[in-house]
């Protein structure tokens, strides 16, 4: 059951606002990052890579907000999803394709401003990926996928999602 | 309930009228084919994955197109027939469908993207993974590679 756009105006964390704080560019390694996700294997109860995109892939800063947190979405709380973490050292630095060309990753802040179309999240980092020091949008695809296995495998599960592929 | 819920909840009765993808496989002739019940069920399982709507995921995920699902349909025989069958079958966060094979703590899938190239993996869920370009019409190497991993 997802929270309506009526009721979670009120119920919407003051934490996650920004009031007028600056980007904070700094990430210790033990800080922790929460993610979440649709599904989970129904053997392992774990997420795997098909749950997760890259790059740019969306966490929350533990620094800055709770774990449920990261259930809310655009607008509706997602309490159907799962959600886990995951530390800031355990994401990939960096990754090669099989002809040798190195990808790097990095945990950036990337606060969401409000729109009429999403609430502002302070707390909202990306994964991304560089290649050569330029920001990367398009990866070959066994680096892809290597990078969302890192992290399906780096992730503990804090809340299962509802949907159990396989049951 | 997910959207993706509400799609395993709706029961496609394919025993009365043959269905055919929009390529002109029927998959009626691909469950000709296969052996196994476990491969029924993928194939079951993939056929919901055609029936995802296209803001499934919240709009944060792309859905599998008729390339990955109809060749994912053809790699799911071409495995049963060498003795492997996935354990969970998923519509990936990036497009296109993910094949897993889970044997206790160790690992292998296959990505098959949109734009109908496939990736294979291995893993020991120990941080050991390897990934490697799939050619889909010489499936015995990459089957060979994922028994050897799994059965160790």
């Amino acid at each position: 059951m997802s929270i309506s756009a009526a009721d979670d105006l009120d119920s919407y964390p003051e934490r996650l606002l920004i009031n007028g704080r600056g980007l904070d560019a700094h990430f210790e390694t033990t800080e922790v990052l929460y993610i979440r996700f649709l599904s989970v294997d129904s053997t392992t109860g774990r997420p795997s890579e098909a749950d997760f995109r890259a790059p740019d892939l969306s966490v929350n800063r533990g620094k800055y907000s709770e774990p449920q947190d990261v259930l809310w979405g655009k607008w509706d709380f997602l309490s159907d999803w799962g959600y886990g973490s995951m530390t800031v050292s355990q994401v990939p630095g960096s990754l090669c394709d099989g002809a040798g060309l190195t990808t790097d990753f990095r945990v950036e802040h990337d606060p969401i401003a409000g729109t009429a179309e999403q609430r502002e999240n302070y707390s909202h980092s990306e994964i991304r990926a560089y290649k050569h020091g330029e920001r990367s949008k398009k990866l070959p695809g066994t680096v892809k996928l290597k990078f969302r296995r890192r992290i399906a495998e780096a992730i503990a599960v804090l809340k299962q999602p509802s949907l159990r592929d396989g049951e | 309930m997910t959207d993706r819920q509400n799609i395993i909840a709706f029961k496609v009765d394919h025993s009365r009228s043959p269905r055919t993808s929009k390529a002109g496989s029927p998959i009626l002739e691909v469950r000709q084919e296969v052996q196994t019940k476990s491969v029924l069920d993928s194939l079951n399982n993939l056929e919901k994955l055609e029936e995802l709507p296209f803001d499934w995921g919240r709009g944060e995920m792309d859905r599998p197109n008729e390339t990955a699902i109809q060749l994912s349909k053809k790699l799911i025989a071409d495995f049963d027939s060498r003795g492997l069958a996935p354990s969970r079958i998923s519509a990936s966060a990036e497009g296109g469908v993910t094949l897993g094979f889970q044997v206790k703590t160790r690992y292998a899938g296959i990505e098959v993207e949109n734009n109908g190239s496939v990736i294979g993996l291995v893993s020991d869920n120990a941080g050991a993974i390897q990934v490697w370009e799939v050619d889909p019409n010489t499936l015995e190497e990459t089957a060979e590679r994922i028994r050897e991993h799994l059965s160790c």
